[in-house]
This record gives C-alpha cells, structure tokens and sequence, in this order.
C-alpha cells in the first residue's frame, strides 16, 4: 500500500518572482490604443493669404504703402530658381542634373536677407510645370537661417525646447504666391 | 569503451527541478513591448488629431511648424478630384488638369468651385448678421497632391481668391530639416 507523502518533500515553496502578467496586460493594451491613434499624420500648415482686392479707401491707402515694401522674389522654372530682389543683385540657380539645388537657393536668400533683415515677406511665381512640392520646399528653404548662415544666431538654451525657438532665425516666413 | 558525451541519469529530484523553468518566459517579450511603447509614446506628441486628411491624396513634405487650424473649410485637389468639405465639385482629367467644361471662360476660375465658395461665404455672411461673434475671415485649408501642377494648383487658388478666402493655409506633412 502506498503511503502518504510527507509534508517536507511537497511542501509548496511562495513564488517570490515578480508577476508581470499585469504589467504585460497594461502595456499591451496602451500599446494598442497608440497604434491606433499614432498612425494619423503630422499635418501642419504654411499661411499663404492672398492679395485682397482694395474696396475702401483705407484699403487703398494700405495697398499703396504696401506697393513701397521691398520685395523679394524667387522665379521657379523646370530649370531651376531664380532670386530677385529690389535691393540685390539677381542671382540664378540650376538645376544639379535633375535635382532642384535647394541648399544654394538658401544661401542665396540668406545673403539677400542678411542685407535687409527687416524684410520678411517673400514671393514665389513658379511656372505651370512645376509641381506643387517643388513650391513648398522653395518655401522651406525661405523661412529661416540654418547653421553657417551669417545671420545664423545661437539658439539660446531656455527657448532650445519650445515653440519660441522657430520665431527666433526667421528669414522669410510670409509666404505670397505669384502667378496667379 | 564508450565514446561521447556521458548520459546524465535523470533521477526524480532532477525531474522535479526543472519543472521550475515550464512558464513562459516573458522578460525579452517585455522588453520588445515596453521598447515599442516607448517608440510610440514619442511620436505620439506630433499627431494632431481634428484634422482629417484625405485618403487619396500625398500632401507634400515641408518643415514648417504651424498647427493646423481647428474647423475651417477644407479645399482638397486629389489626382482625381476637387473636394470641397467632403462634396465632390469637380473631376481632373488623367493628366491632372481642371476640364475644360468645369473653367469659366476666363480660364483660370472653376465654375463648380466658384458657386459652392460663393455658397459658403453667403452662408458665413448670413450668420455674422445673425451672431456678432462670428466673422467672415476667408479662411481656407488647402490639401493639394504633391504631384499636381501648378497649372492645377493656380486655377484652385484663384477661385478662392474671388470668392474672398484670402486666407490661405496649405497643409503639409511635417518632416524634420
């Protein structure tokens, strides 16, 4: 007759492992819940308003201030750019084989804007060829200095991590569309 | 004489011991989950929710910074159509130019476009009279396919610009310089 075991060899030992079965459950089900949601795209937008046609005599008198303002221009042909400004001399960029030569055409705005750095309105009058990215990176390469710029200022280190860091090189953040 | 690794006698107290190791085992499983989680959680903070891209569209890339605005009328030129608030108005051709049929006979205005603007700014009108806290500012999202023309582009801004949204703000997908 078999006889009972003892106490001492099946004794129940406490699991003194951490249990992460909670752990996994909550991870798992945050995990989820941002998948979910992080797969909506970043969008942000580029303010480009409209010349408004002038009704009043007040609109008048601001339309013809604003015809005073210096302007700067950027032409964009399937060629490539073309800077003109009213205070600069103009300056042509190629195309690098099929490539739009975007870092020269920051340079050459860098250097148009250091000139007259109270200046920040910029007009771009692309051809009808030329596709709509094209544009928004002629806009990108305008909005603001990058290293090595000789406008170029060093971030200070409280402004390093907010919003107010992209109000500090500004170059050309006001967009107008030409052409149109 | 026996060659080879030598046979471990497997006794009832070996038995017993390795039934410790039978769970499974979760640490690496874990560690991939908290790693993807932690991806997550960092690009979490640029997603901006109460903005509806359209699907059959490729916004164009661009480093600006400024977030979209919360409910403004939203002007989409996909490959295949102009959208305006989820109402199709018109159909491009399969080259991506605005027909013929749609232009007025100036060439640049988009007759469809044109009313339902005219639409929308009598109504906003409408209700400025009725509220005094809501004004007409011509404020206009345009999502347009990187890849259209701006030959197709131009005809759209156009006809917002007569119809008085001057506002224009183009939607792009934000990518770090």
């Amino acid at each position: 007759m078999a006889s009972k075991p003892s106490e001492r060899t099946h004794r129940h030992r406490p699991d003194d492992s951490l249990t992460l079965t909670p752990l996994m459950d909550i991870i798992t089900n945050l995990m989820f819940f941002l998948l979910i949601f992080a797969n909506a795209i970043p969008v942000v937008t580029i303010d480009a308003p409209l010349p408004k046609v002038a009704n009043t005599a007040e609109e008048v008198r601001a339309a013809k201030d604003a015809s005073n303002k210096l302007e700067v221009q950027v032409a964009i042909s399937n060629a490539g750019f073309v800077v003109r400004s009213d205070f600069a001399p103009g300056v042509t960029i190629n195309k690098e084989g099929a490539d739009f030569d975007y870092k020269a055409l920051h340079k050459a705005l860098a250097q148009v804007h250091f000139q007259k750095p109270e200046v920040n309105e910029i007009t771009v009058i692309p051809e009808d060829e030329v596709d709509y990215q094209v544009i928004i990176l002629v806009m990108d390469a305008a909005r603001l200095y990058e290293e090595g710029d000789e406008g170029f200022k060093e971030l200070p280190p409280e402004i390093r991590n907010s919003t107010e860091k992209f109000h500090f090189n500004q170059m050309f953040p006001n967009v107008n569309i030409g052409g149109v | 004489m026996r060659i080879g690794p030598k046979k471990k006698r497997i006794t009832a107290g070996t038995r017993k011991r390795s039934r410790g190791a039978e769970g499974l085992m979760m640490n690496s499983l874990l560690d991939i989950l908290v790693t993807i989680l932690f991806f997550l959680l960092k690009n979490y903070s640029y997603v901006i929710t109460n903005f509806a891209v359209s699907h059959d569209l490729t916004l164009p890339d661009s480093t600006a910074y400024n977030p979209p605005p919360g409910s403004t009328l939203q002007l989409v030129v996909s490959k295949k159509a102009i959208i305006l608030d989820d109402k199709e108005l018109a159909t491009l051709d399969e080259y991506g130019n605005i027909r013929a049929s749609d232009l007025h006979s100036d060439g640049v205005t988009v007759v469809p476009l044109f009313r339902a603007l005219e639409a929308h700014k009598q109504r906003s009108k409408f209700f400025e009279k009725q509220n005094e806290d809501h004004t007409f500012k011509g404020t206009v999202v345009l999502q347009a396919d990187k890849s259209l023309k701006f030959r197709t582009i131009k005809k759209v801004i156009y006809t917002a610009g007569v119809t008085d949204f001057i506002n224009l703000r183009l939607a792009v997908i934000k990518h770090d310089a």
